[in-house]
Parts: C-alpha cells; sequence; structure tokens
C-alpha cells in the first residue's frame, strides 16, 4: 500500500480524503492555494504545501506544480478528488511519467470517456441504448447544424464534448435559437474546458436521472454498486441525491447495472467511475455519459453498501483485487444526500460570498456532515460555492426523508445566505415525498415555505440578543458560557 | 423593563417588544410582552450570538448575527432579517430610493468580464444584453435595466471585478445638463 499520498483538491472532498488516508496509515500531503492557507482542508491533513496564487488556474488546475510537489515530498499516489484535475487524462499522464500513481482510469479511458461523442459511440457499440443525436461539427457550417436538428425533432439538448456539471449545456426549443445557443454553449465550454466542441442530442421531457457506480480493478473484475438518482437539479447541476432509486424496480435495477459493467468492462475500466443514465417515464433507460472519478454524491452508496469508496480506491490503485465481489454488494437502507451551496434560491440560485459568522453542523445517528468549512470561514469567488454535503440514511426513504429535514432544521450557517431552507422545502413537498422526481422538478414546482410570516421565536430571540436591552448598550445576555458553544458540534467527518 | 422596537424590513410599522427581568441572577428569566401577549422566557445557555430559550416550556435553540442595527436571526433552519429601530420615527428616508432611471451598471457579484456588447455611444434598450461575466464558475448576462444610451464603459474582458464595481456608465435622462 502507498505510505504517502497527496490530495490535490481542497474543500469537503479534500478533508474527507485524508480521513481514509489516516485511517489507513498513509501520510496525507494537502496543498493549498493563497486564500486557503488556513483551511479547514490543510489542517485536516499530515502535510500541507503551498500553490502559490489565488485562481484555481493558477493553482489546483498547476499539475506541473502539485507534480514538482510530489517529487520533492516523497509523494507514491495522488487522488485527484472531483473536479480539478480529476478528469484530466494530461495530468493522469503526467502522473505516471513522474513515477507516481494517478488514483483513477487510465489516461486513455480519461481521455475516450471524457470526449462525450467518443463515449456515446463506444457504449453504443457494447450495447447500451443511447439517445439519438448528432455529433458532426456544430461551428463549421449552419446548415447542416439546422438539418441535422430538424432530424432529431425539437426540443435539442446543446452540450459539449468536454463537458459536465451543466456548463457548455443549453435547450433549444426551436431552431430560431439554434445558432445562438451553440454559440453561448462553446463560449461557456471553451472557458471551461478549454475544448468549445459542441454536440447535438433528443432532448427527453422529464426524464430522471439515473446513474450507476462501478468500480474496475487491475485484474478485469468489475463491479457495479447499485443507484444514485439525482433528478433533483438547479441550473443542470444536481443538489439532492439518493439511493436506491424509488422508480426503479429490481429488474431494471439488474439490468441497468449489468449494462453500465458490460461496456466497463469492454473499455478496460479501472478504479471507481460512474456511468450516468436519463430514465424516461416509460422505464426506458438512455446513455449520457460516464465520469471518470469519485462523485460528489458518493457517499449516499457508501452509506447504503457500507463500503468506504475511496478505500477500495486505493486498493485497486495500488493494484490489488477489488475488496468486495458483485454477489456481496447489497443495498441496505435509503441515504440522501444534501448538497449545501453559498447561494440565493430566491436570486436565481446567485452565489452568496462572505465570512461564515456562524457555522453549527447537525449530528445524530445516521447523520453525516461532509464539510470543508468551519465557523470564520471565509466563502470567496475563486472557488465552488459548496459548502458542505449533507448525507442522512434511513431504513426506508421516508425515514431518511424525515432524518433529513431534522438535520437541515438544526444546520445553522450564517453569514452567507444558503440553500438550506430551500433543500428542506423540497423534501418536503408532496410530489419529492411521492418519488415523482424528474430534472425539471424544480422548475415545475413553486418551492418555498407556506408562509412569510417572521415566527415569535424570532421576535423573542431578536429581542433577547439585539443588544439594545441592557442599560449600557449590551445584549440582555452576556456571554457566560463556556469556550465551545452551548449546543454545537464538532462537524469533523465520520466515516460510513 | 426595556423597550425595544424591532421591524422587518420593507414593513414600515415596527413591532414593540417590552422585556422584563424577573428576577436578579446571571442568566435568569425573563417575561416578553409580543403584541398582545406575554412570554416566560427561560434562558438555558448562551454564548455569544447564540443561545437556547425555554419558551412556554418549549426548547428554542437560537442565533443571532448583528451587523449595525440589522440582525439575522436563525430559528430552526431559516433565518429571518429583522431590524433595530430607534423610538424617533425616521421617515425621511422611505421613498427617496425610488429612482425611474439608473445612471450605471454595475458588478452585482465579483468576477471576471467575458464580453462587453457594447461601446461609448451606443443606444440600447430595456432588457439587451450588456455585458457577460462569470462569478464563481458560471456566467451571466448583465441586460439593461432601462432603454438608453452608453457614455463610458469601464472595463475590459478578462478583468476581475469587486461586487459592486461600476461596469458601464449610462446617459443620463434627456433633460438633464451634463449630457452634452
Amino acid at each position: 500500500m502507498f505510505k504517502k499520498v497527496l490530495i490535490a483538491n481542497r474543500g469537503e472532498i479534500a478533508v474527507r480524503i485524508a480521513a481514509t488516508l489516516q485511517e489507513m496509515g498513509i501520510t496525507a500531503v494537502g496543498v493549498y492555494s493563497d486564500p486557503d492557507r488556513r483551511a479547514v482542508h490543510v489542517r485536516a491533513c499530515d502535510e500541507g504545501y503551498p500553490l502559490s496564487g489565488r485562481t484555481s488556474s493558477e493553482t489546483y488546475l498547476r499539475g506541473d506544480k502539485i507534480i514538482e510537489i510530489a517529487k520533492m515530498h516523497g509523494v507514491d499516489a495522488i487522488h485527484p478528488g472531483y473536479g480539478f484535475l480529476s478528469e484530466n487524462e494530461d495530468f493522469a499522464q503526467m502522473c505516471h511519467d513522474a513515477g507516481i500513481t494517478f488514483i483513477g482510469p487510465s489516461p486513455k479511458v480519461i481521455r475516450d470517456m471524457g470526449d462525450k461523442i467518443i463515449a456515446k459511440t463506444t457504449f453504443a457499440a457494447a450495447g447500451v441504448p443511447v439517445v439519438p443525436g448528432w455529433s458532426g461539427d456544430a461551428s463549421a457550417d449552419g446548415k447542416a447544424l439546422n438539418s441535422e436538428a430538424g432530424r432529431i425533432g425539437y426540443p435539442i439538448l446543446v452540450k459539449a464534448a468536454a463537458g459536465g456539471g451543466g456548463k457548455g449545456m443549453r435547450v433549444v426549443e426551436k431552431e430560431a435559437d439554434l445558432a445562438a445557443a451553440v454559440e453561448a454553449a462553446q463560449r461557456e465550454a471553451g472557458a471551461a474546458f478549454g475544448d468549445s466542441r459542441v454536440f447535438l442530442e433528443k432532448y427527453i421531457t422529464r426524464p430522471r436521472h439515473v446513474e450507476i457506480q462501478i468500480f474496475g480493478d487491475a485484474h478485469g473484475n468489475v463491479v457495479h454498486l447499485f443507484e444514485r438518482e439525482c433528478s433533483i437539479q438547479r441550473r443542470h447541476q444536481k443538489i439532492i441525491e439518493e439511493s436506491p432509486s424509488p422508480a426503479l424496480t429490481p429488474e431494471l435495477r439488474a439490468k441497468m447495472g449489468q449494462a453500465a459493467v458490460t461496456a466497463a468492462k469492454a473499455i478496460g475500466y479501472t478504479n471507481a467511475g460512474t456511468v450516468e443514465f436519463i430514465l424516461d417515464p416509460e422505464g426506458n433507460f438512455y446513455f449520457l455519459e460516464v465520469n471518470t472519478r469519485l462523485q460528489v454524491e458518493h457517499p449516499v452508496t457508501e452509506l447504503v453498501t457500507h463500503r468506504d469508496l475511496v478505500r477500495a480506491q486505493l486498493h485497486v490503485a495500488a493494484g490489488h483485487p477489488l475488496p468486495f465481489s458483485q454477489d456481496e454488494l447489497t443495498q441496505d437502507g435509503h441515504a440522501i444526500e444534501c448538497r449545501i451551496y453559498a447561494e440565493d434560491p430566491a436570486r436565481g440560485f446567485l452565489p452568496s460570498i462572505g465570512t461564515l459568522g456562524r457555522y453549527i453542523e447537525p449530528r445524530g445517528p445516521g447523520i453525516r456532515v461532509d464539510s470543508g468549512v468551519e465557523q470564520g470561514s471565509e466563502v470567496s469567488v475563486y472557488y465552488d460555492p459548496m459548502l458542505a454535503k449533507l448525507i442522512c440514511r434511513g431504513r426506508t426513504r421516508e425515514e431518511a426523508i424525515e432524518k433529513t429535514v431534522w438535520a437541515l432544521d438544526r444546520y445553522v450557517i450564517m453569514g452567507v445566505t444558503t440553500n438550506v431552507a430551500f433543500l428542506r422545502d423540497v423534501l418536503t413537498h408532496p410530489e419529492f415525498q411521492r418519488g415523482n422526481l424528474h430534472t425539471h422538478f424544480l422548475a415545475e414546482h413553486p418551492i418555498g415555505p407556506s408562509t412569510d410570516e417572521i415566527p415569535r421565536d424570532a421576535w423573542i430571540a431578536a429581542a433577547l440578543l439585539s443588544g439594545a436591552a441592557s442599560s449600557r448598550g449590551q445584549s440582555l445576555l452576556t456571554a457566560t458560557a463556556a469556550p465551545s458553544g452551548p449546543w454545537e458540534s464538532a462537524g469533523a467527518w465520520r466515516g460510513p | 423593563m426595556s423597550e425595544i422596537l424591532l421591524k422587518s424590513p420593507g414593513r414600515e410599522t415596527p413591532v414593540v417588544v417590552e422585556v422584563q427581568r424577573c428576577r436578579e441572577g446571571e442568566c435568569g428569566d425573563y417575561r416578553v410582552q409580543l403584541d398582545q401577549d406575554a412570554h416566560d422566557v427561560e434562558v438555558i445557555c448562551v454564548d455569544d450570538g447564540s443561545a437556547v430559550l425555554r419558551i412556554h416550556g418549549r426548547i428554542v435553540p437560537v442565533c443571532v448575527l448583528r451587523d449595525g442595527n440589522r440582525m439575522n436571526v436563525w430559528v430552526r433552519g431559516r433565518i429571518y432579517v429583522l431590524e433595530r429601530v430607534e423610538r424617533v420615527a425616521r421617515r425621511a428616508s422611505s421613498g427617496a430610493a425610488t429612482t425611474a432611471q439608473q445612471s450605471a451598471l454595475s458588478a452585482p457579484m465579483p468576477g471576471t468580464i467575458l464580453k462587453i456588447h457594447v461601446s461609448a455611444g451606443d443606444s440600447f434598450a430595456a432588457h439587451q444584453p450588456l455585458i457577460v461575466m462569470e462569478s464563481m464558475k458560471m456566467e451571466m448576462t448583465l441586460s439593461a435595466p432601462h432603454d438608453g444610451r452608453i457614455r463610458e464603459v469601464l472595463c475590459r474582458p478578462g478583468q476581475l471585478v469587486e461586487m459592486g464595481a461600476l461596469l458601464v456608465r449610462f446617459e443620463d435622462g434627456p433633460g438633464d445638463e451634463s449630457s452634452r
């Protein structure tokens, strides 16, 4: 096994990876940008080295700097987390060339699957259903573009070949809007991925997003760890994920799992990956894309399978066979993840920045919080505004929802606007509770509190803590409690 | 007995909350008069800005984050904004903030300027896209708030701008002397 692993990432995922490394007796090496010098993820590691600079492109995207640090400090392997360099085949290749193990699939698999056009062709060849579309050069010929779009039929989805996370993606309802949408998608894709190629796909109305977690080793074994349903999205980005999916029958689950495994075997897939499908209301599923990395939402799989996916990644990367066979894997209970974002749902989910003046995580049985922030943390413009993930497990879906609502009600985040109350309103929506999900759920259902009235308790709290009530201008209540707050939690990541 | 005036922003009428300390001690019991009702409130524990209250027997954790007279109050997963107001009514400022025309467009978020669709002297119509910027990895289009003409462009593509930074200045209304 590795002795020293560098985590080429920041925030909650770096904290979460460090925890598993340390459990396994592996030294965790962190890297950080200037604004992250005092960040939680740095302190979670055993060693930390600077990537001088502020923006992502000056720091966490600088594969050369990261490999230099790794070589200088005797690192055996690099875990890229998600985002940043996780799906960059050049970086994976640079690691191999430097004699450092890249924890993920081979550079070739990353490249092929990173190109959505190649990925789609590959999966179609392996017998997996794919969505009708066109992958010609959209920028070259406006006429071909229009006629191909007409053949597929509107509405049409314009997607970036190198895309992910909804960037470079546009829905087009009619031909008149097509050219402008293609241009915008190309610009966004070019800026985000350095590759502006886009392709067209039939837009399936009211689909579910259901993905299969796969895992392969260097000995030719590939298994799946069941599905995650990630249909609750805003701006094409997931905010609530769960496993199992309320839409899958055991037969459909087996069929989708088998399709993912067959295709993964065909391309020699190793390490963790996710095969994303869309599922139409009739139960037809279509291949969407492969994510050749650990997913943001991997904890829901961990909580229902009772497996640590990062631990399994390290085993496989070190050349060991998979630590579990298909027959040993089961789905036990139900898990839901909520992504906690610094953003304002009332203003089009516009990111919110500021200092976390109050930050208290919920804790309790079956509740896991993966976070990369603490009280006093600065939420800056430089990085993704996701603060944490709240993952709750129950015996049933109802129980998991109840637990999540309970935890959201006790999650204190002040100083930035967050989506905490919005997530609660989604989870308590009757259609969510019935499991009637699709990717336009948030667009179709108005989400919000039943009343905008300020509750009595808030007036009372404000009066008592306003600082106005005493004769000396201090709050009536003065700090008398112990240094750690009266009801705050430790907030450390707790394993599955 | 203390009398505290609170209001939610956007509402004119403040709510009067009367707080009376019931007995001497460190952190004790209060009688809080709100609207027509009196509430017995016991402070179970308190730490600068957060407290656990018992209101008629109900255990209520609360957090208050103050910024001048403005308070963010956290109760059960939701945050409410309340403002402390002085006894003297301040009516003068209300109404003045609503002007029909803006004189400039500023950045709603810190971020990077991607594209500028207009230059000085250009006329524009309401809702016309003027500037495309990227903030926290999200692209957003800033559109014209009303019809008008550009006086000056104050940013360039690729520039990193702070929140509130002026991006373009508009010509003033037709009746204004200063615009040529």
